[in-house]
């Protein structure tokens, strides 16, 4: 990976991880106001500080100076300089947009403020000056910010610099103790550092060099601590030290290193623990508060500033010239970096004080989790499917060989094969809480808006939902959350009128419920009104009068295209879009949706929705040359297509009327028609339709491919899959088919009349 | 004030040693003239690190009166910054 290529990498991780602290930051301040104890608060700090501090070594400087002052006012809060008011996190929240907004800009390669964000966070900046009214805790805070950007500045990459990125490397050498007796000399390895970058500063670590009358003059006792602004890599950096490593500590680390590389070049170094990490924070190579948390350390604003760096100076001698060497034994020499001597400003008092307190181990927090792309993840999970389908049709072939043992051997492999598989999806599970406390805010949002008070209760949030799934769920879930609200809950004086409780109710829920997962969102408000529905249902001319309805085919009709109870058009709902495009969303992943209602008391919608979108069960069928796929969900029963049906479009099943498609000729199938056909009866949304195939191969495991862009818009296929002899089989978008189906007839009785669909082409353009 | 010349280095060092601490633990400031050094390396560094440590406990302080070329260079890929520098070779270690 070339440099240009490593720092892309770390700017997408910073991406990440920052949109992740923005997410805490949210359900922070939201429950700021419920519960504002310390811990909540200080995660809010911690979070705004490690985005500046982050954002500082990219060089992001309008992150930077936005997040600071964001910063401030936390820190504010946090010193009980403020308190939480309702007006405080009304102004908090929309900064916290605001910066997700600039890193969803940065994400897309806007490394600079444009004119019209840099008005929209002027403005909004503004709004938190009443908080930072006394000057006190802003100075503090910009000294720490100028500093981030000192180092920003050294890591920074801009693209044009045609000499290539160079960023701070912190390099910390514990050269074995014996070092100097095999003729390795440590600094005859820094002299060499110099042929790969700028070696901006040394510390010289004396802490290890024992009382006089113990000392070996032949050991070597001193730690190196050496800052390098190189544009090489880390490992060609490591890669110095080959020789010297196994008897050695040493550590190579840069911005772009994992945070807990530093946290361990920090711990490993002993007694010498402090002096490191100071050594470290001033080289600008990683990001202080980071760095503590990786530590297991409590950040304090002013332990990061390089002035705090020279702890023992203001221990005792109150002469200490600006370059005084500490005396004490374990303190390290002031060094000098890049000729720029850093002012060493009096100390805190507390400083000296804790500053070797023993209650502040160098812990490293220990790794639990991995992030990994999720295209990798889907490549297993592809591989896996295909390992499933292979065993299979190995297992197929040995019994048709009839090889008991063999098929003996065979289960035991997909046992394993299918555990594999299970573990592996398990990989893509996430816990859908996250998505439903995103509805927090909207929820206090839109109640707001409208006026209403309303409580989001939130329960099953530890139920683990496939990752592509909850990535495409949300914006149903919005609609239904936003719908619920607007149309849902009556406003306080109605729900008063009506004897409930003024405060309206709305329930997020999740929860397993065989094989699939199930998401409720409910309310306690009125409910949905059978009558107008029907009525509006009527007026739109989406039933006849007199037709006589279901329950759920009734409350079906409020997913149509179109529709909408409510007469009073609000920004936020009742515009008729909406409710169609849940269920179009929840439809393409496989998914039902289903009303409960309460009229009067309240109204529940239950999403229903596989557990992963990679892997079906699908029934295999032959038509002519080609296999298609019909997922298992939707497929009702087989039946043989009854002779004499020749010319016609549907069948008679146990006395109901059956219409059916033929996709020999939808999907223009050439070849002769076998003598008998059989029939797929599938259901969706209350419609049977009939898929007349030539021959049915049963039940079949699937992993499901997406096509290509160019078929994109091919309606009725959903996808396509392998089989295990490496022919690629269709899989029958069967929602699609019977919209389709239903679509042409309604739209074209009287164009169409009876004609059979021609070919693909009549059912793209349907 | 003690003269060092030619190689403060690990072939050195134990000789050197004797010499220092001794000054050392006499107590008092320690003023090293280090212009005869030919040759200094980390063994030698170490050395001028825990004499200096040595001469702090005991109250005083080390000084380097004058410096060698090859001394300086090592000082400075150290970064090891002894005290600001009263005229061009003369390097002060301040406590």
């Amino acid at each position: 990976m070339s440099l240009e290529e490593e720092m892309q990498a770390a700017l997408g991780t910073f991406v990440v991880e920052g949109q992740e602290l923005l997410q805490e930051l949210e359900s922070g301040l939201l429950g700021l106001e419920e519960r504002a104890d310390g811990e909540t608060v200080n995660a809010l700090f911690r979070a705004a500080h490690t985005i500046k501090g982050s954002s500082g070594l990219f060089g992001l400087d309008h992150l930077v100076r936005f997040t600071h002052v964001l910063e401030s006012v936390l820190d504010r809060l946090r010193n009980d300089e403020i308190a939480v008011t309702t007006v405080l996190v009304g102004a908090l929240l929309p900064c916290v947009d605001h910066l997700a907004a600039l890193m969803a800009g940065v994400a897309s390669g806007r490394t600079e403020e444009d004119a019209t964000s840099a008005a929209a966070g002027a403005s909004l900046l503004a709004a938190l000056e009443p908080f930072l009214s006394a000057p006190s805790a802003p100075g503090a805070g910009h000294q720490a910010a100028a500093v981030v950007v000192d180092a920003a500045d050294a890591a920074r990459t801009s693209p044009d610099d045609a000499a290539g990125p160079t960023r701070p490397v912190h390099l910390s050498l514990g050269f074995g103790v014996d070092c100097l007796r095999s003729g390795m000399d440590p600094l005859a390895f820094i002299r060499y550092l110099s042929t790969l970058g700028e070696v901006t500063g040394v510390s010289v670590l004396t802490g290890l060099i024992p009382d006089a009358a113990d000392v070996d003059p032949e050991s070597c006792y001193l730690d190196f601590e050496v800052t390098l602004a190189t544009d090489a890599s880390l490992t060609d950096v490591a890669s110095v030290f080959e020789f010297v490593r196994e008897e050695s500590r040493i550590h190579v680390v840069g911005p772009e290193s994992p945070i807990e590389e530093a946290a361990e070049l920090v711990s490993s170094a002993g007694e010498l623990v402090d002096d490191v990490r100071a050594a470290l924070v001033r080289s600008g190579a990683v990001d202080p508060a980071r760095l503590d948390v990786a530590l297991g350390r409590s950040p304090a604003g002013e332990q990061e500033q390089p002035a705090a760096l020279a702890p023992s100076v203001a221990q005792g001698d109150p002469s200490a010239q600006p370059h005084a060497v500490p005396a004490a034994a374990g303190a390290a020499l002031v060094p000098v970096q890049g000729g720029e001597p850093r002012t060493a400003a009096p100390e805190p008092e507390r400083r000296v004080g804790d500053r070797r307190t023993p209650e502040r181990p160098p812990v490293v927090v220990e790794q639990r989790s991995i992030r990994i792309d999720a295209g990798r993840l889907d490549r297993l999970i592809d591989a896996v499917g295909e390992l499933v389908i292979a065993g299979a049709s190995a297992e197929l072939s040995a019994s048709h060989n009839r090889d008991e043992a063999l098929v003996v051997a065979l289960n035991e492999v997909m046992r394993l094969v299918e555990e594999v598989r299970d573990s592996a999806l398990q990989l893509r599970m996430v816990p859908i809480g996250t998505t439903f406390s995103r509805f927090q805010r909207v929820v206090r949002d839109v109640s707001a808006d409208l006026g209403k008070d309303i409580a989001l209760v939130i329960s099953g949030g530890d139920t683990e939902v496939d990752k592509a799934l909850v990535e495409q769920i949300g914006d149903p879930l919005m609609h239904l959350v936003r719908n619920s609200i607007d149309h849902g809950v009556e406003s306080a004086e109605v729900r008063v009128a009506r004897g409930k409780p003024a405060r309206g109710t709305l329930r997020l829920n999740a929860f397993h419920d065989s094989g699939s997962i199930v998401i409720e969102v409910g309310d306690d408000g009125g409910g949905i009104d059978p009558e107008r529905v029907l009525a509006k249902a009527q007026e739109r001319g989406l039933v006849e009068p007199g037709v006589p309805l279901s329950d759920s085919e009734l409350y079906g009709l409020i997913f149509e295209p179109g529709f909408s109870t409510k007469e009073r058009v609000s920004d936020l709902s009742g515009r008729g879009v909406g409710m169609d495009v849940v269920k179009r969303n929840v439809t393409a992943l496989r998914g039902t949706i289903d009303v409960e209602n309460r009229p009067g008391e309240g109204c529940t919608m239950r999403i229903r929705l596989p557990l992963t979108l990679a892997i079906i069960d699908g029934f295999m069928v032959i038509v002519g040359g080609a296999t298609f796929v019909v997922p298992l969900d939707w497929v009702m029963e087989c039946v043989e297509l009854p002779t004499g049906s020749e010319a016609r479009e549907c069948m008679d099943l146990r006395g109901e009327v059956l219409p059916f498609i033929r996709l020999r000729s939808l999907f223009g199938i050439g070849g002769e028609r076998p003598r008998r056909e059989n029939v797929v009866v599938v259901e969706y949304a209350g419609m049977k339709i009939g898929l007349v195939v030539d021959t049915l191969m049963g039940e079949f495991q699937t992993v499901i491919k997406p096509l290509g862009q160019l078929f994109e818009h091919v309606r009725g296929i959903g996808g396509s899959t392998i089989l295990g002899n490496g022919e690629v089989a269709l899989i029958i978008d069967v929602p699609m088919l019977i919209r389709s189906h239903t679509d042409r007839h309604e739209i074209g009785a009287g164009a169409f009349g009876t004609a059979a669909p021609a070919g693909a082409g009549t059912f793209a353009g349907a | 004030m003690l003269e060092i010349e030619g190689e403060l280095t690990i072939h050195t060092a134990a000789d050197r040693r004797v010499v220092l601490m001794a000054l050392a633990d006499a107590g008092g400031d320690l003023e090293l003239d280090l212009s005869g050094v030919t040759e200094l390396d980390t063994a030698g560094l170490q050395l001028l690190l825990l004499a200096r440590r040595e001469a702090a406990r005991g109250g005083g302080r080390l000084t380097l009166s004058a410096v060698s070329r090859a001394v300086a260079d090592v000082l400075a890929i150290a970064h090891l910054d002894l005290g600001p520098a009263r005229s061009d070779d003369v390097v002060e270690v301040a406590r």
